[in-house]
């Protein structure tokens, strides 16, 4: 009989989906608090990606799930894995909710940040092999399709060391949709640009190509990436690249390091598009061309 | 060079799982480029200027993926067609860890998976019962997680189980362990030939984590549910589970730990014990039993896991060794009473019976003496150690192994009643449990200490780990959080409840 145990283990781990009970949660983003708020905690499928962790609550787009791999304002992290597809019952809300900002302009010399990101980008080599955009960072050439769009991110580049929204926003509506995964490179990288660009210059202009370019994204792109692209150029995004993003406020080189490095752990490519973008939105061309 | 190409409509893969795919199927011979891309306009745009562009894609939208394989005419279609393989197979599988909709019945189930034999339930508990019978008339094993099952119905279903030789663990069953496959709430230790039987989920949990940490494992943890040793279950369960631990060849001593089982089901279940012919280690908590006949009593969950070990060793059981002194530092007048904040059952137990051995008699929602009872939700009186996982704290709520808040709250509320010398509590890591629990206790215990301070109160918060370094959370991280924030660690439960008691005894 006790065979029969041992037999279980084989077989166990195929069956530990549980019925219809609320899924306890462990951890939620602010953004996914008021979803879920607005949706009595009542999560569905998405119709056009109904095998993806996100899913739709209360008009927004939310994650949820068991092994996101950072927090994010649009996560609800649940005690368990849940079965994508299907509507998902989540429990009751944790009082506290995650949410990061930017630090205040008032607490930021763009000069220390700049310098903090040179630095970093003279230490790339430690963050190990580069995927997606991040191949910029090392010189190295880069994969398809991306290869093909090498132009367009020089020219990105030159907008933002030129100090030019406008150049910068075609710029950015060229590069929208361009690459593998679920986030293509292109937005990540446009939506870290714009955050690392607001980290150290609030100016109405950048805000304003920021919002353009979220709208153009739910038709170069689609819905769940055109909605994290929003949130970065909101300055909300993963909780690594706000922890880089305060690193680099702080002017600490180690900080920053350790920062990246979960950064690009981030989904197959997104992080190291995210790392290389914030670095592109900070120091334009020298990212490309200096570093 | 030939071109091959597939349109999938929306159709997700996440990134990391494409990758994969496009990487194993481009390493075969012949191939030049293998590709897959959501339909955005701007990888239409790079594909056209790659000549790739199949004319199929011109309506692609981003919800759709676009394949492509581009190499030499033999490679082509057999890779297009493993890649659709290989999605498929991903489908099942994803590499994310999500979950894909899995089937909508038991039956639908063991069709998917043949050769299962155990089920996990965790349905309502009306409903529980029914979906056991269906899996007990599979065949299956069950796992109960479900709370709330009328005993008419539990008594039913482990009768049925017991009939076709079959286990049902629980209803309102935790923690298992079955070959190593963790089942509800439980640790990563390493396989040996320790077996645990028990309707204590967190005694378990805690047993399978100090018998790691001694440096043996466990062959099986068998949960028995909360309320199997009940007169109205009979210990079914509990009977079962001694017996096939008997016959198991991995399991050379078996544990069983349970609160106080009803007198008629303790007396079957060391008689089970002493004709097993594997030497036994029992703790009922709370029970004064005698040893003998191969039977080995304790007190502690310390001294249930020294006493497997030295069994398994061939040596015979001793004390285990009292932990070593910590810093208690200097406390005020007022300083004189002790709050256990436990998330487990079985630790606040402990620590109510370990207190009262020290002449120290607490008030609980769980106590060992019905005339120390706290009424549900009333604050801390006195000596005071609470199960916040008791029914009255988590009705609509997570369990505090996964949500904190309660505790906090109550932590911060001890803190600030100049009384109280000492605050207890236990941090339950492993599979189930929060992801982080020092990360959400750190700022509450530096909080609590900071408020005592502020009174010129030194508080302590005393702590203790159950998990292993295996665990998902890791076990020396989490140490270093708590400890960084002002929390003392001790080596288990029995430590942290003993030492509670000497801070106390060393203010008389």
């Amino acid at each position: 009989m006790i065979h029969a145990i041992d037999d279980i283990a084989a077989t166990a781990a195929g069956h530990r989906a549980r019925g219809a009970s609320p899924v306890a949660l462990v951890a939620l983003g602010s953004k996914a608090r008021w979803a879920l708020l607005a949706s009595g905690g009542i999560a569905r499928p998405l119709s056009t990606f109904p095998d993806a962790p996100y899913f739709e609550a209360g008009g927004e787009i939310i994650w949820v799930g068991h092994s996101l791999p950072a927090r994010h304002p649009r996560a609800a992290i649940t005690a368990r894995p849940v079965a994508t597809g299907h509507v998902v019952t989540l429990g009751t809300l944790p009082a506290v909710t995650w949410r990061r900002e930017l630090p205040p302009m008032a607490a930021v010399d763009p000069k220390v940040v700049q310098d903090a990101a040179g630095a970093l980008l003279n230490a790339i080599c430690d963050l190990g092999p580069p995927r997606g955009f991040g191949e910029l960072l090392v010189h190295a050439a880069l994969d398809f399709p991306l290869g093909y769009a090498e132009a367009r991110v020089r020219r990105l580049a030159r907008a933002y060391t030129a100090g030019n929204p406008e150049s910068a926003y075609s710029a950015s509506q060229s590069l929208l949709g361009l690459g593998a995964g679920l986030t293509p490179s292109g937005d990540d990288l446009v939506g870290a640009a714009l955050f690392g660009r607001r980290l150290i210059d609030r100016d109405e202009a950048w805000l304003r190509i920021g919002g353009g370019l979220a709208q153009d994204a739910r038709s170069a792109s689609h819905a769940i990436s055109a909605a994290l692209l929003a949130d970065m150029v909101a300055g909300e995004s993963f909780e690594p690249l706000h922890d880089l993003a305060d690193a680099l406020a702080a002017g600490d080189a180690s900080a920053a390091l350790v920062a990246a490095r979960a950064l690009v752990h981030v989904g197959q490519a997104s992080g190291w598009d995210m790392l290389a973008g914030l670095l592109l939105g900070l120091l334009g061309e020298r990212m490309v061309i200096d570093g | 060079m030939a071109i091959t190409s597939r349109l999938k409509r929306n159709f997700y893969k996440d990134s990391v799982a494409a990758m994969r795919i496009a990487q194993t199927v481009s390493a075969a011979a012949g191939l030049a480029r293998v590709s897959l891309l959501m339909g955005t306009p701007a990888n239409k745009d790079m594909l056209a200027q790659a000549g790739l562009l199949a004319p199929g894609f011109a309506d692609a939208s981003p919800m759709d993926m676009m394949i492509v394989v581009e190499g030499a005419d033999h490679a082509v279609e057999p890779a297009l067609a493993q890649i659709e393989g290989l999605l498929d197979k991903q489908e099942t599988a994803p590499a994310s860890g999500a979950v894909q909709a899995g089937p909508r019945s038991l039956a639908l189930g063991v069709e998917r998976l043949p050769g299962a034999n155990l089920a996990q339930i965790s349905v309502p508990g009306p409903y529980a019962a029914a979906e056991a019978l269906k899996a007990l008339r599979l065949d299956l094993h069950v796992f109960l997680f479900s709370d709330n099952v009328p005993v008419a119905e539990e008594r039913a279903i482990k009768q049925l189980a017991a009939r076709k030789n079959l286990l049902v663990m629980g209803p309102d069953c935790g923690t298992a362990l079955i070959a190593g496959v963790p089942l509800g709430f439980a640790n990563a230790v390493r396989r040996g030939s320790i077996g645990l039987v028990g309707a204590s989920g967190t005694g378990m949990q805690e047993l399978s984590c100090r018998i790691h940490a001694l440096g043996a494992g466990i062959s099986h943890g068998i949960g028995t549910g909360s309320r199997d040793a009940s007169a109205e279950i009979g210990g079914t369960t509990l009977l079962q589970g001694i017996a096939l631990l008997a016959r198991d060849p991995g399991t050379r001593v078996i544990v069983i730990v349970s609160k106080p089982p009803a007198p008629a089901v303790a007396e079957r279940a060391l008689a089970a014990a002493r004709a097993c012919g594997k030497p036994v280690v029992v703790l009922f908590l709370g029970s004064k039993l005698e040893s003998g006949g191969g039977v080995y009593t304790v007190a502690t969950l310390e001294d249930a896991a020294h006493a497997a070990l030295a069994l398994a060793r061939g040596a015979t059981p001793g004390a285990a060794a009292p932990a070593g002194p910590a810093a208690i530092g200097e406390l005020a007048g007022s300083q004189r009473y002790l709050r256990g904040l436990y998330s487990g059952g079985t630790y606040c137990t402990e620590a109510l019976l370990i207190w009262r051995a020290a002449g120290i008699c607490a008030w609980s929602n769980a106590p060992i003496d019905p005339a120390w009872t706290l009424p549900p939700r009333a604050a801390s009186r006195e000596h005071t150690a609470i199960d916040l996982g008791a029914d009255e704290f988590t009705v609509g709520r997570p369990h505090p192994m996964i949500d904190f808040d309660q505790r906090k709250e109550r932590l911060l509320q001890e803190a600030r009643d100049p009384g109280v010398a000492a605050v207890v509590l236990d941090v339950v890591l492993g599979y189930g449990a929060h992801a982080d629990p020092a990360s959400e206790l750190a700022p509450a215990v530096r909080e609590a200490r900071a408020v005592a301070a502020r009174e010129d109160r030194n508080l302590l918060v005393l702590g203790f780990l159950c998990g292993t370094e295996a665990d998902p959370q890791g076990l020396a991280g989490q140490g270093e959080k708590l400890t960084a924030a002002g929390m003392q660690l001790l080596p288990n439960s029995t430590a942290a409840a003993r030492f509670a008691a000497c801070c106390i005894a060393a203010r008389r």
